[in-house]
């Protein structure tokens, strides 16, 4: 018989013992946000159970001045905004993703391929603010009598938003499929359509699905473009052109304004309402299957099949650059002119202001600063939390609560960013009502919210870079006798750390364009460089949305350019830095809502 | 009668060079086997003939390809040449069995539909004679609506010769048909593509010389893309020849 085997080696060591709770405490701070922002949400609704109240919210009118807080024309606006802009959407994408699987001329779907994946690197407020300025005037003067701001407008914007949304996931699924079958088919004389419209995406159900739960989870949840471009009329509308409120919308716009009188109450009703939807989306998902159902061909559906895909993929590749090249050219066009120092320092001598912290009135500099700290913030937040959880998950969850962690961690992805800020928003009334009666929306605040937000794409990027690692490394390491904790340290997490830091870098992407969040958070205009944690704070993205509504002279407009030039220059260089870096998943990156 | 002429053939991927300045006829009937190193450019040279390789990025063919179809030369690689009409024409069994992710009458039937245009009483008639022509019918006539995927592993790659006999070609490429299959399926396969010789012409890549032996009319050894050397039939038989050519092979 062979010596004893020291006992350390059979259990984990103290210290291991000690890394793995934290990583699992991590892995538990996700379900602890999903079921905070549900009990929030719940606990502020509480009031509306009182008898009459809640027949009061679902009701048709929107009157606050005379008590009425009824919340269904929101409803269904955000309804009928997500529908139709999926409608558009939908075609478009599946268009793209066919040209880029095979219909298309090879040099051309190269292109494409980076088109469509730097579209999802545009922030929304800039896709806002170039469509109040291009796309609104143009409706206003087609359509004489009408103010241009529109259900249509709305529309339009958001189904270019969540287009690479809907493309990505399809052309994810069609790049499983198509590879397999084209040389087969192909030798069977099969043509390049044919393979598509009759083989794969009868395969591709799953994604067909997927691609569109995604999509509207996606329409719904967005704030800026139905607040920037909708009108926010608290109607039904009768036609597209239309004024309507979005309930995303609806929430920020009472709450930015107000948070004393009664009214927002309701919001929170709202709120409940956006959370279900991305509950049923997530459910939605889950339930698809993931494998192909067998006899999935189609051979009887008419021959004109192969045309129509063949016209669509053509459709799609001219009419979406051409949107995007109408909306970033005129970005550019009026935003080129305004770079200068003068644009981000005003009056003020740049190095006085950058040395000496001189205030800066008329420029971008505190909007910069505001966002820098912003980013840095929920960075700190969020990425230990994130890539603890992530290896978590990965690594060592096992059974029902790795289940119900990763059930949550796609929730958390999938819940409307304004939804963060209401957490925000009602843990300070929260805070007032108790121990604190002077805490109020700050810095430090909206930090937290953005880590909130960011925190499902860390873990996710974080478990997929891991995950994707080849099974025989954990053997390998396990037969040399490491540990798995060591295993994960010394070799997996280096092995991940590409795809890792490229989830990073999307997560500080998505941090530095988002709106909703810090709208009802603690975002002012003219707060000047942050001073404390505590303070009220300026950042990019919303100097953009206020200027873009609230400009007083031509000067702050072009203001509004030039900081959205700026932020569309910082998020696309950190997509094409995180996209170097090899990470993020296609379906990884997703901007504003 | 020379029923394949290729002329100068080079291909490349991305810039590198697979096969360069290849002749090679390919007479009637058969078969004729392609032997060569793993990495020689069998496979590659295979697929110059139904134009396939074309359906994988950074392929570039330069030189000429002709086919006997219907009597006449066609030039493969001439603008007026569809690849999918010439693919309907030249078939292919890959080395591992390929069947469409369907049933296994669809396998047979869907290319008849799309590729060839034809109605359900002709596909119906052809299913049942391509099934009976590879040895098939009388194992899965009972479920021609069970999935391709539950036969075996000979069974699915006699499906794929099935698939490929369906569209009636006058040639038929072979990329080591047996390769994946145990040594009673892969017998099977050789005496099938014996009886087949005599109806069209087979080119068959194969990776082993007593296969070759078993099967071939003409054998032609490939030499790292460069060269093709026809190897005569008392090389086979030869002993002392046999074991060097295995020698330098293998």
């Amino acid at each position: 018989m062979g010596a004893a085997i020291p006992s350390r080696s059979l259990h984990a060591p103290a210290g291991e013992r000690g890394i793995l709770a934290l990583l699992s405490g991590a892995a538990g701070i996700s379900v602890l946000c999903v079921a905070g922002i549900l009990g929030f949400l719940a606990w502020f609704s509480l009031p509306l159970l009182q008898p009459g109240q809640l027949a009061a919210v679902l009701s048709w009118t929107w009157q606050p001045t005379s008590g009425r807080f009824g919340i269904l024309p929101m409803a269904v606006g955000s309804l009928l905004l997500a529908s139709s802009a999926m409608l558009l959407a939908y075609p478009l994408g599946l268009g793209l993703a066919l040209f880029v699987n095979g219909l298309g001329p090879r040099p051309l779907v190269k292109h494409l391929g980076t088109l469509v994946r730097l579209m999802s690197g545009v922030p929304t407020v800039v896709y806002g603010l170039a469509s109040v300025f291009l796309l609104v005037p143009l409706l206003r003067s087609s359509f004489t009598g009408t103010s241009g701001f529109s259900w249509l407008a709305a529309m339009l914007v958001l189904a270019l938003l969540v287009l690479p949304t809907v493309t990505l996931v399809l052309d994810g699924q069609l790049r499983l499929v198509v590879p397999g079958l084209r040389l087969t088919a192909a030798a069977l004389g099969l043509t390049e359509s044919q393979i598509l419209v009759r083989l794969a995406l009868p395969q591709c159900g799953h994604g067909l699905k997927a691609s569109a739960a995604l999509g509207f989870g996606r329409a719904i949840g967005d704030t800026l473009i139905a607040l920037m471009l909708s009108g926010n009329a608290a109607q039904v509308p009768h036609s597209p052109l239309d004024s309507l409120r979005a309930l995303t919308a609806h929430i920020g716009l009472v709450l930015a304004t107000d948070s004393q009188s009664q009214a927002y109450g309701s919001t929170f009703a709202c709120g409940l309402v956006l959370f279900g939807v991305s509950l049923a989306v997530n459910l939605g998902l889950r339930g698809l299957r993931p494998i192909p159902e067998q006899a999935a061909v189609s051979v009887r559906l008419g021959p004109g099949l192969e045309m129509l895909a063949t016209g669509l993929a053509w459709a799609s590749a001219i009419l979406v650059p051409a949107a995007l090249a109408a909306l970033l050219g005129f970005l550019l066009l009026r935003g080129l002119p305004t770079v200068s120092l003068a644009l981000f320092f005003g009056d003020t001598p740049p190095l006085d202001a950058l040395l000496h912290g001189a205030p800066v009135f008329d420029g971008l500099w505190p909007a910069c600063l505001g966002t820098l700290w912003l980013v840095g913030l929920a960075a700190l937040f969020a990425v230990p939390v994130g890539l603890a959880g992530g290896i978590h998950l990965a690594e060592f969850a096992t059974g029902r609560a790795a289940r119900l962690a990763a059930f949550c961690v796609d929730l958390l992805a999938g819940v409307p960013s304004i939804l963060m800020g209401l957490f925000g928003f009602a843990l300070i009334l929260l805070l007032r009502r108790s121990f604190w009666p002077s805490a109020n929306t700050c810095l430090l605040l909206s930090a937290l919210c953005l880590a909130l937000l960011v925190l499902p794409y860390l873990v996710s990027a974080t478990r997929a870079a891991l995950a994707g690692l080849p099974q025989e490394l954990r053997l390998t390491c396990a037969a040399l006798g490491l540990s798995r904790w060591q295993a994960v340290r010394r070799v997996l997490l280096p092995a991940a750390r590409q795809g890792i830091l490229g989830g990073v870098v999307l997560a500080l992407g998505r941090a530095a364009e988002d709106t909703a969040v810090i709208l009802l958070t603690g975002v002012v205009v003219g707060a000047g460089r942050p001073g404390a944690l505590t303070d009220k704070f300026e950042a990019l993205p919303f100097t953009i949305y206020y200027l873009a509504a609230e400009h007083q002279t031509p000067q702050e407009l072009d203001l509004a350019f030039g900081a959205a030039l700026t932020l569309l220059a910082l998020t696309l260089a950190l997509f094409a830095l995180a996209r170097r870096l090899g990470g993020g998943s296609d379906e990884a990156w997703r901007p504003g809502t | 009668m020379t029923k394949i002429s290729i002329r100068g053939l080079n291909v490349s991927f991305s810039g590198r060079p697979v096969l360069r300045s290849l002749n090679l006829d390919v007479a009637q009937g058969g078969p004729t086997v392609l032997l060569g190193r793993s990495g020689s450019g069998k496979t590659t040279l295979l697929r110059a003939v139904n134009r396939l390789n074309e359906c994988l990025p950074g392929c570039e063919t330069m030189g000429s390809v002709r086919v006997r179809l219907g009597g006449a030369m066609v030039d493969a690689y001439c603008a007026g040449t569809r690849p999918e009409t010439l693919r309907t024409r030249v078939g292919m069994v890959f080395q591992t069995p390929n069947p469409l992710p369907a049933s296994i009458a669809e396998n047979i039937a869907l290319p008849l539909a799309l590729a060839h245009g034809l109605g359900k009483a002709e596909i119906a008639a052809r299913v049942e004679a391509s099934l009976l022509e590879a040895g098939l019918w009388h194992e899965v006539k009972d479920r021609l609506n069970a999935p391709a995927a539950s036969l075996s592993g000979g069974q699915q790659q006699r499906l794929c010769l099935a698939r490929a006999l369906a569209a009636r070609p006058e040639v038929l490429l072979l990329d080591e048909p047996t390769a994946s299959l145990d040594y009673q399926a892969a017998r099977g396969i050789e005496e099938l593509l014996l009886e087949l010789a005599s109806r069209y012409t087979l080119l068959v890549v194969s990776h082993g010389l007593n296969q070759a032996r078993r099967l071939a009319r003409d054998v032609f050894v490939l030499r790292e893309g460069a060269t093709l050397e026809a190897v005569g039939r008392e090389l086979l038989t030869d002993p002392e020849a046999f074991s060097r050519l295995m020698d330098e092979l293998f």
